[in-house]
């Protein structure tokens, strides 16, 4: 039977309830053991004290037996008899001593006197008294041991008691005629008599019986039956001297009273014993709360709150308090750093694509290393193919994840089966990106010496993909762009190569061509593209570039609702360098990056100093799609946000369409985080890429802005007004802004005030112009700038 | 003034802690254990002296409170501070008769200073009851109150 787990609070508590519960059992067991104890304690002191009372008692009826004696011989009248043997005399004497004060007033219960001679032979007895038999005395030991004794000794008196006809009779033999013994006497009486007294001296009941059981004396408050149960009896039997029993002695107690006592103290013990178990348990509660527990708990909260896939260390604490659980800390610490280290072992060993099989970005890079070098020394040639599924991203969304990773695994396949084994078929992904997105491939085809026959290979992996793919009863069609380039016509690095690939791969499909081969011919471009590339990265150090701003205008009030920051570069050289021909040199060569942050500091320190002017405009910066794939965009601007203490939102990203269509995770990643952040986001050049307003539904854009191209149109053609119109209606059903570029004549601005069209831009209302001159510009504006909350007064 | 007051209370108080201590420091008073020129008895010497001397004249030398106490039967009251050889000479008549002197016990002077005077005045057969009394009380023997 499996055991249930519990904690070790339970453990412990229950643990320690049980030692509660033995002591208590223990202590009410003391309890009774220590009554029962005390019970019999009470029984042999009261049977000692009988015995030590008794035999004080006996003493003094000796003293007062003896006085008796002597006071009778002590009588002339006594003593003249007793030397003329007068029995007559004596007796009648005798007799006289049973109506004297000692026996009257009850101090002595005499039974008999007897007198001897000098040889102790009897002389005559008492007729009073209790009547004997003829030839029969009472205590006849008494005289034999007073014959035993010799000389001086004959002159102690001698006192026993002995047994008679079951009952106990006190007897004292005392000398007559003091130092000259002219003869003994003998005084019996009964002790049980003077006995009585231990009732009054002890306070407490007595009884006093013969051995036979036969009642003697009984005190009046002796226990009645009914009390028997409540009473607790002591004994002292009397012997006799020759060791008869003569007399049963029995006091009784009552229990009750004592009873009461202990069961009060038996009350203290254990409910001392009960706020002694309780406090120690609370106490070592407590302690294993502090010192076990929490800590326990805490270690627990550390080693699940660490990083899923073990790259950081743990956070442990240093020391617990607790002995074991520093160890269990180290032994953790000493898990997660071996854990870590195999992590990376595997990392590095990881070289294969999990979904296709395929090898990964890794081992093709580390082959393309490897045949560069092995051309290089056989002054031989390759060919390597990039290339990446088109529309991949919308066939995700439409047909789910799972089509998507389908399809890679079917192109896997279908790549692997029709190329030879000497060619490297690889899917770049890396080891620990995401799966999602990853639709790049590429091949090393070794030994091609001419652009030829790669684009005959090209040309077969086309036809290949074509063939329609079956999904779930659905025949879906793939097309693929492809970018050739030869080693070591296009380059000798392998960097080189897997950039030109990547050009001739977007040549490829910005053509529509399905495949191109990096092209010779613009090496010279290229060339002056890597002088450019400099003089960029100079110009954005040295602030060669410089922002203009073009107005954006409310068209209902014609108040001025932002301004658009466009960057231009005038080269030392050449003069003003078109925008489209730098920004994608610097997308390709991450002068992107530097490229964007000096934009948009400058546009925030634009915005505060249009805010410090008195218009409380929004200023809209461009990005590039480059830019979104940087995760740390966000950090960025909220950097400079925070270093000109600009409010996030008159900040608007201005992002194309296909940017914002791209199907890269990060990117969308990086939209959410900016619109977390409080940043608008506006799509630029609406209409012209593959999307829908449907699938822009799902995306984190709050305005769209129409491409130029559609406003231009306006006038002659009418399929593009109704284009707009219904992207106006459309873009006011999804709650979105709409701008429109290009606005150059009064009579489009009318067009588009009747729309409904939002906010208007165009060389009609102003052309894009240097800070300095906006603000004068903004000055001599008649209707000025949008007051109150920019976007909310325009939507109401 | 009640400063001084108390201090006046402990001096009583003071001599009477001091009391058991001047007791112990006192040496227990004994008689000698011989007396030259008479013989020591014991209480069975003087029964068996009784027994075989008739004319045998008991002293009891204490004073008649403790003889209230009890006495042996048979002796004559000569307290030691009235006996001389003229009060003895009242009891005794002739110095050859035996006479036997005893007080409370080992630790009562009084037979001891009689014997001495018995001795001066002449007496030439004298007994000693060195155990006195409380001998002869404590093994048993017969003795009279009046």
């Amino acid at each position: 039977m499996p055991m249930e787990a519990y904690s070790i609070r339970t453990y412990t508590v229950f643990a320690l309830l049980a030692v509660g519960v033995i002591m208590a059992l223990a202590s009410l067991a003391a309890g009774f053991t220590y009554h029962e104890l005390s019970l019999t304690l009470r029984q042999s002191a009261s049977t000692e004290t009988i015995e030590l009372q008794s035999n004080n008692l006996l003493r003094r009826l000796e003293e007062q037996t003896r006085d008796l004696a002597l006071s009778i011989q002590r009588s002339s009248e006594f003593r003249d008899a007793l030397t003329r043997r007068d029995t007559a005399q004596l007796e009648k004497y005798l007799n006289i001593q049973f109506h004297q004060y000692f026996v009257t007033a009850d101090v002595i219960r005499l039974q008999k006197i007897y007198l001897y001679d000098e040889y102790l032979s009897f002389i005559v007895q008492s007729p009073e008294g209790l009547q004997v038999p003829a030839g029969e005395e009472i205590c006849p030991g008494l005289i034999t041991r007073a014959k035993r004794r010799h000389g001086p000794r004959r002159l102690q008196p001698i006192a026993e008691v002995c047994v008679y006809h079951e009952h106990p009779f006190h007897g004292i033999v005392v000398p007559i005629g003091g130092l000259k013994v002219s003869g003994y006497i003998a005084i019996i009486s009964d002790p049980a008599w003077i006995l009585r007294q231990i009732a009054n001296d002890l306070g407490l009941p007595l009884h006093i019986s013969l051995p036979n059981g036969e009642n003697i004396y009984r005190s009046d408050n002796w226990p009645s039956a009914t009390e028997e149960d409540a009473t607790q009896l002591a004994q002292y039997t009397l012997h006799s001297s020759i060791f008869e029993p003569a007399l049963n002695l029995t006091v009784a107690h009552a229990l009750r009273p004592q009873d009461d006592e202990l069961a009060t103290a038996h009350l203290h013990v254990f409910a001392i014993s009960a706020g002694a178990l309780l406090l120690a348990l609370l106490f070592s509660l407590v302690l294993l709360q502090s010192r076990v527990f929490l800590p326990l708990r805490r270690l627990h909260h550390q080693v699940t709150q660490g990083s899923p896939d073990r790259s950081t260390p743990l956070e442990l604490p240093d020391t617990t308090g607790c002995g074991e659980i520093d160890d269990l800390v180290q032994a953790y610490s000493r898990l997660d750093g071996e854990l870590r280290d195999a992590r990376q072992v595997l990392q590095s060993l990881h070289f294969i694509d999990d979904l296709t099989e395929l090898p990964n970005r890794s081992l093709f890079h580390d082959r393309l290393q490897q045949i560069t070098f092995l051309s290089e020394r056989n002054n031989g040639s390759f060919a390597l193919l990039m290339m990446d599924l088109d529309r991949f991203r919308e066939i995700n969304e439409t047909f789910g994840a799972d089509c998507g990773d389908f399809l890679l695994q079917q192109v896997a396949r279908r790549l692997s089966q029709e190329l030879r084994k000497s060619d490297t078929v690889a899917r770049l992904t890396d080891h620990d990106a995401t799966r999602f997105g990853s639709d790049e491939f590429a091949i090393i085809l070794p030994a091609i010496d001419n652009a030829q026959n790669a684009v005959i290979v090209a040309q077969k992996i086309q036809r290949l993909m074509e063939h329609p793919y079956s999904y779930a009863d659905q025949a879906i069609s793939l097309s693929m762009s492809i970018g050739i380039v030869i080693y070591p016509e296009h380059g000798t690095e392998p960097q080189t190569l897997l950039q030109r690939a990547d050009i001739a791969m977007y040549q490829a499909k910005h053509q529509r061509q399905g495949f191109a081969l990096y092209d010779t011919a613009s090496e010279n471009h290229s060339l002056s593209q890597l002088t450019m590339i400099s003089d960029l990265r100079r110009a954005i150090e040295h602030s060669e570039l410089h922002l203009v701003f073009q107005p954006k205008i409310q068209l209902k009030t014609l108040q001025l609702a932002g301004v658009e920051a466009l960057v231009r570069w005038d080269h030392a050289q050449r003069g003003a360098i078109p925008l489209h021909s730098f920004i994608p040199l610097a997308e390709h060569t991450g002068l992107i990056k530097p490229l964007a942050k000096w934009v948009l500091a400058q546009a925030a320190q634009a915005c505060v100093q249009l805010h410090q002017a008195g218009c409380q405009i929004h200023t809209a910066v461009n990005i590039s799609v480059r830019n979104l794939f940087d995760s740390a965009l966000p950090e960025v601007i909220s950097a400079i946000l925070d270093e000109f203490s600009l409010d996030s939102r008159w900040l608007h990203l201005e992002l194309t369409e296909s940017a914002i269509m791209s199907d890269s995770s990060n990117a969308l990643r990086t939209l959410d985080a900016l619109r977390q952040a409080g940043i608008r986001l506006v799509i630029d050049d609406f209409g012209t890429g593959q999307s829908s307003l449907a699938t822009l539904k799902k995306l984190p854009v709050d305005e769209i802005k129409i491409d130029r191209s559609f406003i231009l149109e306006m006038k002659q053609d009418n399929n593009d007004t109704a284009i707009v119109r219904s992207t106006i209606d459309l873009a006011h059903n999804m709650n979105l802004l709409v701008t429109a570029e290009g606005v150059d004549s009064a009579e489009i601005w009318r067009l588009l005030a009747a729309m409904g069209c939002d906010m208007a831009q165009g060389h009609y209302i102003a052309q894009a112009m240097p800070l300095p001159e906006l603000l004068a510009w903004i000055a001599n504006w008649r209707w000025g700038c949008v007051a109150g909350r920019d976007g909310q007064a325009l939507q109401d | 003034m009640i400063a001084q007051r108390r201090f006046l209370l402990f001096v009583p108080l003071g001599l009477l802690l001091l009391l058991p201590a001047l007791g112990w420091a006192d040496p227990e008073i004994k008689s000698p254990e011989a007396i030259p020129g008479t013989t020591k008895v014991d209480a069975e010497g003087v029964i068996d002296l009784v027994n075989r001397i008739n004319n045998l004249k008991i002293v009891d030398a204490r004073i008649s409170a403790d003889r209230k106490q009890g006495y042996i039967e048979g002796s004559v009251s000569l307290p030691d501070i009235e006996t001389d050889c003229t009060s003895l000479g009242k009891i005794i008549t002739d110095k050859n008769i035996p006479l036997l002197f005893y007080c409370n016990g080992v630790k009562c002077g009084r037979s001891v200073k009689s014997v001495h005077v018995a001795l001066q005045c002449g007496y030439t057969n004298v007994y000693w009851f060195r155990g006195g009394f409380e001998e002869w009380k404590n093994k048993g023997y017969p003795f009279v109150k009046d």
